[in-house]
């Protein structure tokens, strides 16, 4: 009765093992090549590997073998795979010295609801290569560029993309890091990935993370890594001034804040909330709205009608249906304030005549008059016809510009875990097509925000805010103090 | 004899898993070693928790990420939160498993077949909401960064190779433990809720309590995966447990071949291969996921352990056909060909 | 004052409610029947809790139900094809969501070329029966196997979305409607508006809802349907082409999620994620109704809406986590769903 069929399960299992040790030894074939290009991060030269053998005989030797259906002798040939395949990755660990190459992996989200997002980063990144005599490869967005030099350096670019979740970003970046041997990060797009990546690149100091748009405060703000720079403001530096802007100018006394339920929008209605309250105004209702919801029609439904302004920190497609569904529940009767990406002119077109005469904070404007911004603008729609500025392509080409240039300073040196390198990237003080930036201890950019109002279809400057910190001109250790934002963090 | 016989055909396989355990941490890469061969590892682990339930009680749950989510949040708050002896923080973590599974079975033991698909979708999806919006416990939206594995003396398991080991022994384990269950009585009472629910019944087991046995069995396997992906990533958020992990375990699953627990492995080392390795080639891998997926479902029952197996019982037919076709035409024309 | 004389009718009306309850509880209760009594008490709770909740923002109430009735009628779009083809065929169709974003974004496409919102719904609707083809004769060779047949459409689902993303990018966009459900109407007795375009799809799901009782309750093809719906190797036995009315079932099931993604394309917006999204709502609808009941559909359609509505206006952080719970709740205590018959869901 409990006779079961000998089973060709274990000899599976060794054919398992024999496909482990294949993918190892294509793995450490791999990471051969990219370790030639990364100088910094080979260990100890190794003699000059053998030819790997074609991985086929292992494989093929345990097909016929298994022809059999009795279980004698199945394992055998599980026990002789390994052996037989550990010639085949003698070679891992065969590293030579400075071929002459640098690897900038660039890592945005190209999967999931924020794909679009990380199109428009991945132009910013090869926009800053092709000003280092780069050559696109193709116009899809994994297509890479080639032909970059710095320092008479060759600079090979790696894309990868996440869903914009943690863990699928750390896997990505460990890709690049340990697989294609990048020796300097751009990315990533959302906060939360941030975070993690900082844990994760905070192992390999050699290896320098210049964020993309990852606005979590604490990416900088507490608990910095030594090796992760960002050229770009928080969530908080990004909605600096409107609190003050709506109190002071507009007048307004009472709002409620409708946001996304997570720590980007936190940071967001913090720091209008900070300042909106420091002067003495209320808040009436904060309505957090669960992620992944399309119909606001409930949320618009909570708004109290006693207030003087709503403010709405959201994203992408959020975004869009908030406004839509705000404006057609309400004809708009109480005015809407935005926060920094809920109007980037990544969604604008999107947005259409609803975002006229909204006023939001946020590093992008249209009408700056700044050279740098109007040759950016320029060649951005010469190289990707139709492509407009926003925070993403500006910032990750800021972030991979800055690193260039770092890398040029010091003739392409990483050597000694990347500290010149790092030291010269620290000090980067230059004209970015959105203004000066300068880091501070933190390597948290010091930078100009703009007050803006949508008119006409673009953003228009209402007023300059020339460098804003990571504290928004708080004190720090006080701010530090107050602890990270969150739903109910200001408690005004 | 018998015995014998059992113990021999336990012993190879045991011997061809040890030798991997000692061969594989020298050959493969770092690279290799953590993000394909431990990840296949738990990864497999979780999934084998699912072959497991698809393969002996033909229950098909969805529900498994909220089981493998409990256990890897408990890891998480226990230690980070609480501040809780990390071995301790494990020890609980591991037994939230099964206690998880114990919830997810009562939840789902009056229904079956695609009822309990759905419902047990509904429990993942609940389970990755709770994560998302209960604060208070999960953290919300970010979870929790910057977990440690344990440090015993030299022994640190956040380097890989010890995380390597405990990972490779405790899928040894599972596999052993499951396929021990599978065969002990409760294994054939499992067997009977998969083929036929009424004459189960009709024998005097109440399957509503088998089904809750399986999902508590399957929750030790599923509570060990969430432990180890939480040693493996160093962090958990609502995002290890959305709609796409949950599809992700089933993908897995059936790829690899759900007749034995072994197929989940197996499973789980192609998907993590192809999401490794595929954008070398194509800049469309999802595309290629999906098609990978429909054509090896089209293709064999049992994935691609099924396709091994077919193989390997046809192999002999095979090899007389080809034998039949070299005879010289007069002599094969004799007889009729073998098929 | 106006709105205080109706909050105080119907609070006055629900203490009636309540009373009459809590009168029949009791009896219950004094009669043994402890599970009528506990049922009696547990509904009483829930009106209480639900009117008193109401009351807190009685000029809004209407707008929560209209809320929950628009989504009501997305999500029937949704279901309905998901369950008759469940019924009949016996196939899961995951891909069910992937259908209704290619459909919103052919017509996506369509009112870009023509600008006629019209030709886009017609369009999208046929493109998206055309993949009720496409998945008929993939599915062809599984017949009977429910698991793999269920798989294979998850496949599908990952193809199309990816596809999507190719051709139409990631930027979220939305169609506009036609210039005579443009714009909003005034609530009673509140400053809040409701655009015509919802309460349109409202009448969309109505009409929809009706046409398929015509077809499945008037027509010989409903009758088959229907017939196969209860037996269907019977049905292939009395000599009808089966095959020719399965592929027809395709067609309309797909034709139904393409319009529901033309409707919530419109009123809603178009962007990745969002198959997912509205396949899992589609879901929670057809398994809380009863696979393969179009009156269980409907049912839990209004059920699952109102409760979405009035959780997300009342407990807005939790309220996904009360939908996903009432389903649960449902399925625990009724495994075949509200109108459902223990039909053979084997897989």
């Amino acid at each position: 009765m409990r006779q079961r069929k000998p089973t060709g399960v274990w000899r599976l299992l060794g054919v398992l093992v024999t496909l482990l040790l294949i993918a190892a030894a294509c793995g450490g074939d791999e990471g051969e090549d990219a370790t030639t290009q990364a100088p910094a991060t080979a260990p100890e030269p190794a003699p000059a590997p053998d030819a790997p053998e074609p991985p086929a005989p292992p494989a093929t030797e345990s097909a016929p073998a298994d022809a059999e259906p009795t279980g004698e002798g199945a394992s055998d040939d599980a026990g002789d795979d390994p052996a037989a395949s550990d010639d085949v990755t003698a070679t891992d660990d065969g590293a030579a010295d400075a071929t002459g190459s640098i690897t900038i992996g660039a890592i945005s989200t190209l999967d999931g609801p924020f794909a679009a997002l990380g199109d428009f980063s991945m132009h910013g990144v090869k926009l800053a290569l092709l000003e280092y005599g780069g050559e696109l490869d193709g116009t899809d967005t994994r297509d890479g560029v080639s032909g970059a030099t710095v320092a008479g350096l060759d600079i090979e670019l790696v894309i990868e993309g996440s869903d914009a979740t943690p863990d699928v970003a750390v896997e990505a970046t460990r890709r690049m890091v340990e697989q294609d041997g990048a020796d300097i990060i751009i990315g990533p797009l959302s906060g939360d990935e941030g975070l993690a990546l900082k844990d994760y690149i905070r192992d390999f100091p050699e290896v320098t993370l210049v964020n993309g748009t990852s606005a979590s405060q604490d990416l900088t703000l507490r608990d910095p890594a030594p090796n992760v720079f960002r050229f770009g403001g928080d969530g908080a530096m990004w909605t600096f001034g409107v609190g003050t802007y709506a109190y002071e100018e507009l007048g307004y006394r009472t709002i409620a804040t409708v946001a996304e339920d997570y720590s980007y929008p936190y940071d967001q209605v913090g720091a209008v909330l900070t300042e909106f309250c420091a002067l003495g105004g209320t808040v009436a209702e904060r309505i957090w709205v669960p992620l992944g919801t399309q119909d606001y029609s409930s949320f618009v439904a909570q708004i109290p009608n006693d207030v003087d302004a709503v403010f709405f920190a959201m994203g992408g497609t959020d975004a869009i249906n908030f406004v839509k569904q705000y404006d057609e529940f309400t004809g708009q009767a109480i005015p809407l304030v935005a926060g920094p990406t809920a109007v980037d002119q990544s969604v604008l077109s999107e947005l259409g005549d609803r975002a006229e005469g909204l006023i939001s904070s946020g590093p992008v404007v249209d009408d700056s008059g700044l050279a740098e911004f109007d040759a950016f603008a320029a060649r951005l729609d010469e190289v990707f016809p139709g492509q407009t500025p926003n925070i993403f392509n500006v910032y990750y080409y800021i972030a991979t510009k800055s690193a260039l240039q770092a890398l040029e300073e010091v003739g392409g040196d990483l050597s000694d875990a990347s500290a010149a390198f790092q030291a010269a990237l620290a000090e980067q003080s230059w004209q970015t097509p959105i203004g000066p930036v300068v880091l501070d201890d933190n390597r948290q950019a010091v930078v100009d925000m703009y007050l803006r109002r949508v008119d006409g279809g673009i953003q228009k400057t209402i007023e300059t805010l020339p460098k804003v910190n990571a504290t928004l001109g708080f004190d720090r250790d006080e701010y530090i103090a107050q602890g990270s934002f969150s739903r109910d963090n200001p408690s005004c | 004899m018998r015995a014998s016989e059992r113990w021999r055909r336990v012993a190879w396989p045991l011997a061809a898993a040890c030798i991997g355990i000692v061969v594989v941490p020298i050959t493969a890469s770092d690279f290799v070693l953590l993000q394909i061969v431990i990840k296949s590892l738990w990864l497999g682990i979780a999934g084998a928790s699912l072959a497991f339930l698809i393969g002996q009680a033909g229950l098909i749950s969805l529900g498994q990420t909220a089981i493998f989510g409990t256990a890897g949040y408990m890891m998480a708050i226990l230690t980070l939160s609480y501040g809780l002896n990390i071995w301790l923080a494990a020890a609980c973590a591991v037994a939230s498993g099964p206690v998880a599974g114990l919830l997810v079975g009562l939840l789902s033991s009056r229904s079956s077949g695609l009822y309990l698909m759905m419902l047990t979708l509904a429990v993942g999806v609940f389970a990755f909401f709770f994560g998302q919006q209960y604060q208070p416990i999960t953290r919300g939206h970010t979870g929790f960064n910057g977990f440690e594995s344990p440090v015993i003396g030299d022994v640190d398991f956040n380097e890989r190779r010890p995380l390597f080991y405990v990972t490779a022994v405790a899928a040894v384990l599972i596999v052993v433990a499951l396929r021990y269950v599978a065969g002990s009585p409760a294994g054939l009472a499992f067997r009977g809720l998969r083929d036929n629910r009424e004459r189960l019944a009709a024998l005097g087991y109440n399957p509503a309590a088998v089904t809750v046995a399986a999902f508590a069995v399957s929750g030790v396997a599923a509570g060990i995966g969430g432990v180890l992906s939480v040693w493996y990533n160093g962090a958990i958020s609502p995002g290890s447990i959305d709609i796409t992990r949950i599809i992700e375990l089933l993908v897995v699953v059936t790829i690899g071949g759900a007749i034995r627990i072994e197929g989940a492995f197996l499973g789980a080392l192609a998907v993590t291969l192809l999401r490794n390795f595929a954008s070398d080639f194509t800049n469309r891998v999802e595309t290629l996921v999906g098609a990978a997926f429909i054509i090896v479902v089209l293709f064999s029952r049992h994935g691609i352990l099924g396709l091994w197996l077919e193989a390997r019982s046809r192999a002999p037919q095979v090899f007389e056909s080809l034998r039949g076709q070299l005879r010289p035409r007069s002599r094969a024309a004799a007889g009729p060909p073998a098929r | 004052m106006a709105p205080d004389r109706r909050t105080e009718a119907a609070a006055g009306g629900a203490q009636v409610a309540l009373r009459h309850l809590a009168g029949r509880a009791a009896a219950a209760a004094v009669g043994r029947n402890q599970r009528r009594a506990a049922q009696l008490a547990i509904s009483g709770l829930l009106i209480y809790y639900v009117t008193a909740k109401s009351i807190q923002i009685s000029d809004r109430s209407l707008l929560v139900l209209l809320n929950g009735l628009t989504a009501a009628a997305l999500y029937f779009l949704m279901a309905s094809g998901f369950t008759l083809l469940f019924g009949l065929v016996r196939v899961t169709n995951l891909a069910h969501g992937g259908v209704y974003l290619l459909g919103g974004y052919v017509a996506l496409s369509v009112q870009r070329a023509t600008g006629n919102w019209l030709a886009a719904a017609g369009l999208g609707f046929l493109f998206s029966g055309g993949i009720g083809i496409l998945l008929y004769v993939l599915l062809r060779r599984l017949r009977g196997e429910g698991l793999r047949e269920t798989m294979v459409t998850l496949g599908a689902a990952i193809v199309m979305a990816d596809q999507a993303l190719a051709h139409w990018g990631g930027v979220p966009s939305d169609l506009d409607p036609p210039a005579f459900l443009q714009g909003s109407l005034p609530l009673p007795a509140s400053p809040l508006l409701y655009p015509k375009f919802r309460i349109a799809v409202i009448g969309l799901a109505i009409l929809a809802g009706l046409a398929l009782w015509l077809l499945l309750y008037r027509t010989r093809l409903g009758m088959v349907i229907r017939a196969g719906v209860d037996d269907r190797d019977m049905v292939s036995m009395a000599g009808i082409r089966v095959e020719l009315v399965f592929c027809a079932v395709f067609v309309l099931a797909g034709g139904l999620a393409g319009m529901a993604g033309v409707a919530g394309g419109t009123y809603l917006s178009l962007a990745q994620g969002e198959d997912n999204r509205v396949l899992l709502a589609s879901l929670i609808v057809v398994i809380a109704g009863g696979l393969g009941s179009l009156r269980g559909a409907g049912a839990a359609a209004v059920l699952v809406g109102l409760v979405e509505a009035f959780a997300q206006t009342h407990h807005a952080i939790l309220s996904v986590l009360i939908t996903f719970g009432t389903l649960i709740a449902v399925l625990a205590l009724r495994p075949h769903g509200l109108f459902g018959r223990p039909v053979d869901a084997r897989l």
